[in-house]
């Protein structure tokens, strides 16, 4: 029995359907993240799973407790939950000093006073604040903000944590710090996080699983490693990363461009599922192409663009009228551009 | 010939000093890019050859004239100093079209009715603005603005371009798109361009020459790009430049060993050896081994974060954290995507040396 | 900017603003101080003492503190109630409702007063004589000339202040701050104690505080409901000191002393609510647009929505119809009936009668004339403190403060002692004297809409067009002026509309030919000519709804060229 269990849910605004008979178990002590652009219901879901919305279909339960039932017009209020939750403006209440802040869930919670003092001191250090204790929010960095709504999240010890985009207003080595401390913190107290972002990178790194969504639909659950390498679909893969997607035609039993038929091969068959359709796409990563001294590989090209950057190399080939873009480490051989090249696809994917 | 040089500049705000004696030569037709921590004045430098700042002393020419002076009291205002400028803000006139915030110059400038609108049009066009000529900047996108002011600095076919950061408020899509513009803009047109930014990416992909400037206002690093990156020289601009891995060392004739370890590093150490060495390596240069020859220096694999493109893998390494980074398709063929606890072998590839006291780089640079 | 110094044009723009703001401003206050603390040119302490514990001084003053509190509680309690229920309850209506509480913020107190004191005068109120002939009693339902009377009349026209305060600080709230309290275990009753109300209360203090310093300065009600029944406030007393003593050099003094009073408290208040709005900016917007929580009203949702709707009738309309109703009328005292109406009291008032076509002529151009001046002084001024580097500037920035803390009263009071002759000019009872009192009265809301205005005109804007190779003149000519055009003109809106019916300062001002279109309402009722006071104050109103609707159109299009702007 997982520790949250989504079963059928399904949540409408008027005539958009929000989210779509979702499905969802997540374990305890797992870092489960809801990835999608803006819009797909993943803030939706998790506000349902907070229980700010109300479901039209489907129930909720967490800790084998129901939480959420549209059949049974049952809705546990947000504030008997007992869940952790940061939110992305930080929601910090800038007229209590940071251990108020800190202190309030376990005052709510009717918790002994000298029991909170040692509580609440013992959330601080755990999030580095205890210096900052006596300060009002308006004195410090966004940073510390919301480490201040991370360590109120956690006072009362939550078994779930719930994280609404809370990175997306830091700069990014913050953000980078912040993952870490949030990473270290539920590998010391096991509890399970739900976190939102429409920011792959942040998904992957933070996560043990992750659910790709769209339109309120479900496209992929799965490990970063494999959300990453073996995309469910082409939403998936154009949204994962920066991703070539070549339209090819079949040409004696190979795949060529349509616009630049004689620049050579993408791939050197053609798969017989899309033969009938007669067209299909080459998905690649821009690090996957190979980029080779002309008459070397594949096809050929033109490096129309090249930009250094230091740790990677940016290049945009042109074949025909397509642009291919690639990435090269800077251990790698540069090229420059005007230059001819060839191209290979060691690893194609095929979709329509 | 627009060649800017910048000769004993001194400038001060009250106690401050940012600069102390500044000397800077910006080659005709370069694109030279200021790069350096916020605070640390290279704006003021921009601002100074723009004519908005008066140095305190020394002189600033452009072209062999003689734009501030202090001592010969010689200072021209910024209109009379035919320059472009392109500010963080865009700074698009809120009250006028597209067409009219680009033939502004031309207007004040008394140029002919008839040539106005061609230069205004072919400005527009340039930055492929075409079709929105009559649009208010509100109705337009934050690149689109920043497009506009590109254009406006352009019209007049000034020989000096001035660039405050134009690209930061833009996000990371059209960033590298206008990245592109600008630079093929200036190399169509062979104007200088000095461009103040913090960004290093931005730096390297767009600047002939760059220069590093420290918190103080000091010139670390003058060079090319590759230069700048590759043989930074300087453990400033090392650490400024990218993700940096830097390991206190010990040197024993010419191998290096992880300072009181006998880890060794590298067997190549450059002459002459620094008092306090500390080695400084890229975490693209850390090659991980799945079953380490003898010999060879081994690490604990502590944590493995996959950020897409890349795989990010920190070691405990001689009691340090180490940082490896390696494309996530090459780390999955190759089967180098480690679980946490695993044993590595580790093995640096160009290696650089500082001194941790004076920070400056040993050996291989210039 | 270095190069502006060449001409002078820096040093040239400052010395006028000072200029200006000392003539205007500084001067009309320094005199008060110096008669009520000067006597024979010496510093006399005990004579301000004695003004002040004079029995007559003293109620006055006791009166109008204790006004001003009460109508500060009642606007705060009002205000607050009403902005919640159309900002975080299930309302219907709440969009349109939120418009309509802002209404009676259009209608001049003193006019409302005028319709009041018809309605629920003790013995020819409508209301009552229709009460009394009811019931049969001869005690009136509510006799309006009463202490309670004025601060419900004053409740009625300034809890507007209260209003928008609170219910702007309810929705810019970021809503996530109360649900991260929800999370954390708080119910609704224990989120509004320890969230909500101490994160609105900075809105509400500074509404309140604003509600306090214009009940203190005003005239128009006290003097048409109080002056009858010996209820005086400070601006009335000084009225009434100022007419009834022709220019005795007490009673001047009298008048100074309670003005320094005046000064006084509204420098605290608006010190205080500086201090509290200060600490009032740490509402955040959200980074998402989420939709607050919304209280369900369920049974408690007609009721309270008809109180708002009954509340609107009895403020808004009642007395807006009863003014026209009574403007109609052939005699006062004849029945509210359709063969008692005639439209021959709107014409006489409008084309025949010397008086009144004097008093709409003067107001017009007397408001006209001083939006028009004070808009541009106002935009030089602010030019001067927002955007220039000069030296001495603090002084400046300290005289720029002083027309915020100025009450009606006491700049009347000011320019009567500066310009009836001591510094060789006399234009005492002449127009110039109102014309000169209003620059100083709305000086305050031309620097405000100016500098409000130059400070969204970036720098970077200004050194586009250097770099382009506009000179300065050019700059200014091409960028800042276009720029901040549109906040001048809200500035000459803000200044017209009150001026049109301003009644405190011109009442003290006024001289046989210089009355305003406030003033002859004032003293025809005063004078008992009712029908004429109302179809006056009839003509009053369709001006200004007719500028309240052009100044609407004007800013929502400045709106809309605003959210695009950088």
């Amino acid at each position: 029995m997982a520790f949250v269990e989504l079963r059928h849910v399904t949540k409408r605004f008027g005539q958009v359907t929000a989210v779509d008979d979702l499905c969802l178990s997540i374990e305890k002590g797992e870092c489960f993240s809801f990835l999608g652009p803006s819009g797909c219901g993943k803030t939706t879901t998790l506000r349902m799973v907070a229980g700010f919305e109300d479901l039209e279909e489907g129930e909720i339960e967490v800790g084998g407790k129901l939480i959420s039932s549209s059949l049974k017009k049952y809705y546990l209020a947000p504030e008997k939950r007992e869940f952790g939750m940061v939110f992305q403006a930080f929601a910090v209440w800038p007229h209590m000093t940071v251990f108020e802040n800190v202190a309030f869930p376990l005052r709510i919670k009717g918790v002994a006073r000298h029991e909170i003092e040692s509580r609440t001191k013992h959330s601080l250090e755990n999030t580095n604040l205890t210096k900052q204790a006596q300060l009002y929010p308006n004195e410090l960095s966004g940073g510390e903000k919301q480490r201040i709504a991370l360590a109120r999240a956690l006072a009362i010890n939550p078994g779930l944590l719930l994280l609404d985009e809370p990175l997306s207003n830091l700069d990014p080595h913050l953000r980078e710090e912040m993952r870490f401390e949030i990473k270290d913190l539920q590998r010391k107290y096991d509890f399970s996080i739900i976190y939102v972002t429409h920011d792959q990178a942040e998904a992957m790194a933070l996560s043990d699983r992750i659910m790709v969504m769209r339109d309120g639909k479900t496209q992929q659950i799965d490990t970063p490693l494999n959300v990453y390498a073996n995309p469910a679909n082409k939403f998936v893969f154009g949204f994962i990363g920066l991703s070539n997607f070549i339209p090819v035609v079949p040409r004696d039993g190979k795949a060529v461009l349509e616009s630049a038929p004689d620049a050579g091969q993408v791939s050197d068959s053609f798969p017989p599922e899309f033969a009938g359709a007669g067209r299909a796409t080459v998905a690649c990563r821009p690090a996957e192409v190979d980029l080779l001294p002309e008459g070397k590989g594949g096809l050929r090209g033109v490096i129309d663009r090249m930009a250094y950057l230091g740790e990677t190399v940016d290049y945009i080939v042109t074949v025909g009228d397509v642009e291919i873009r690639i990435q090269k480490g800077r251990r790698e051989p540069r090229f420059e551009a005007g230059m001819a090249c060839s191209l290979a696809f060691p690893k194609p994917t095929w979709y329509e | 010939m627009a060649e800017v040089r910048l000769e004993n500049v001194r400038k001060a705000y009250g106690k401050k000093v940012v600069y102390a004696n500044l000397n800077l030569t910006i080659d005709d037709g370069e694109c030279f890019t200021l790069l350096g921590p916020s605070g640390c004045g290279k704006t003021v430098l921009l601002r100074m050859a723009a004519g908005f700042e008066q140095p305190d002393a020394g002189t600033i020419t452009v072209g062999g004239v003689t734009l501030s002076s202090p001592s010969e009291r010689i200072f021209v205002p910024p209109d009379e100093r035919s320059l472009g400028v392109v500010f963080q803000d865009y700074a698009v006139w809120p009250h006028m079209t597209v067409a009219e915030n680009v033939r502004y110059p031309l207007v004040i400038q008394k140029v002919a009715k008839n040539e106005i609108d061609a230069r205004t049009q072919d400005a527009i066009d340039n930055v492929n603005l075409t079709g929105l000529e009559n649009r208010m900047p509100y109705q337009l996108s934050g690149g689109q603005q920043q497009r506009v002011a590109l254009a406006r600095a352009l019209v007049a076919e000034p020989k000096l371009m001035l660039l405050d950061e134009p690209l930061t408020n833009l996000d990371a899509k059209l960033r590298e798109e206008m990245r592109f513009e600008i630079r093929a803009l200036q190399r169509k047109k062979g104007i200088t361009v000095l461009y103040v930014t913090h960004d290093q990416e931005i730096a390297l992909a767009i600047s002939d020459r760059m220069a590093v400037l420290d918190e103080n206002g000091n010139i670390c690093r003058i060079g090319t790009p590759t230069d700048v990156f590759e043989r930074p020289g300087n453990a400033f601009v090392f650490r400024f430049m990218g993700v940096a891995n830097m390991i206190p060392a010990d040197v024993r004739g010419r191998d290096i060993y992880a300072r009181g370890t006998d880890v060794l590093l590298s067997k190549d150490a450059p002459a002459p050896v620094p008092s306090n060495p500390v080695l400084g390596c890229r975490p693209s240069d850390v090659d991980l081994v799945r079953d380490p020859g003898p010999g060879m220096p081994t690490a604990r694999v502590r944590r493995v974060n996959l950020l897409g493109p890349i795989v990010d893998q920190r070691l405990e390494f001689a009691g340090m954290e180490l940082r490896a980074q390696l494309d996530t398709h090459k780390a999955i063929s190759r089967g180098l995507i480690f679980r946490e606890g695993d044993m590595v072998g580790v093995n640096i590839a160009n290696p650089l040396l500082f001194d941790s006291n004076t920070l400056e780089g040993v050996g291989s640079h210039e | 900017m270095n190069r502006t110094g060449k001409f002078g044009i820096a040093e040239l723009l400052f010395v006028l603003s000072l200029l200006i703001l000392i003539v205007i401003v500084a001067l009309p206050v320094l005199l008060i101080f110096w008669t009520s603390f000067v006597v024979d040119g010496h510093f006399n302490l005990s004579a301000v003492v004695e003004v002040l514990t004079k029995p007559d001084t003293f109620e006055a003053l006791k009166m109008s503190l204790l006004l001003a509190a009460c109508v500060t509680v009642t606007c705060t309690a009002v205000g607050t109630l009403f902005a919640w229920l159309v900002t975080r309850t299930d309302m219907p209506f709440k969009e349109t409702m939120k418009v309509l509480f802002t209404i009676p913020f259009m209608l001049p107190a003193f006019i409302g007063a005028l319709a009041w004191k018809m309605l629920l005068s003790p013995r020819a109120g409508y209301i009552n004589q229709f009460w009394m002939a009811l019931f049969g009693t001869r005690t009136p339902l509510f006799n309006i000339y009463s202490f309670w009377g004025i601060v419900i009349i004053e409740t009625m026209y300034l809890f507007p202040f209260v209003f928008i305060q609170v219910s702007g600080a309810l929705e810019r709230m970021d809503p996530t701050l109360e649900e991260s309290a929800r999370i954390a275990g708080a119910g609704l009753f224990t989120i509004t104690r320890k969230i909500t109300i101490p994160l609105i209360l900075p809105a509400v203090v500074s509404g309140a505080l604003l509600v306090c310093l214009y009940s203190l300065a005003h005239f128009g009600t006290p003097a048409i409901l109080g002056t009858e029944v010996g209820i005086y406030t400070i601006p009335t007393k000084i009225y009434e000191l100022i007419h009834q003593s022709a220019g005795s050099f007490t009673a001047i003094r009298a008048a100074t002393v309670m003005s320094v009073i005046l000064v006084l408290s509204a420098a605290v208040i608006l010190y205080t609510q500086n201090r509290v709005v200060k600490s009032g900016r740490f509402q955040i917007i959200a980074g998402k647009s989420v939709r607050p929580t919304v209280l369900k009203l369920r049974g408690l949702r007609t009721p309270l929505f008809i109180l708002c709707i009954v509340y609107l009738l009895v403020t808004v309309v009642m007395p807006t119809v009863t003014i026209f109703l009574v403007g109609l009328l052939k005699t006062y005292g004849l029945p509210l009936q359709l063969g008692n109406m005639t439209f021959e009291n709107f014409y006489y008032v409008l084309f025949k009668w010397k008086l009144t076509k004097d008093a709409i002529f003067n107001s017009l151009y007397l408001s006209l004339g001083a939006a028009l001046v004070t808009m541009v002084a106002g935009g030089i001024i602010s030019y001067v403190l927002v955007k220039m580097k000069v030296r001495g500037k603090w002084f400046l920035e300290f005289l720029g403060m002083l027309p915020f803390s100025l009450p009606g009263t006491v700049i009347a009071l000011g320019v009567i002692l500066t310009w009836s002759g001591r510094f060789g000019i006399n234009i005492y009872n002449t127009g110039w004297i109102i014309f000169v009192a209003y620059i100083a009265r709305y000086m305050a809301f031309s620097l405000k809409s100016n500098s409000a205005a130059l400070e969204q005109v970036h720098d970077s804007l200004v050194e586009a067009s250097r770099a382009s190779g506009a000179t300065p003149w050019q700059s200014l000519r091409d960028v800042v002026i276009p720029l901040i055009r549109p906040g001048m003109i809200a500035a000459f809106f803000l200044i017209f509309l009150p001026a049109l019916r301003e009644l405190t300062t011109s009442v003290l001002l006024y001289g046989p030919t210089t009355r305003t279109i406030g003033v002859a309402i004032y003293t025809l009722n005063e004078d008992g000519e009712t029908v004429y006071a109302c179809a006056l104050a009839g003509v009053a109103l369709l001006l200004i709804v007719g500028g309240e609707i052009l100044i609407k159109r004007f800013f929502e299009k400045k709106k809309r060229l605003d959210n695009g702007g950088a």
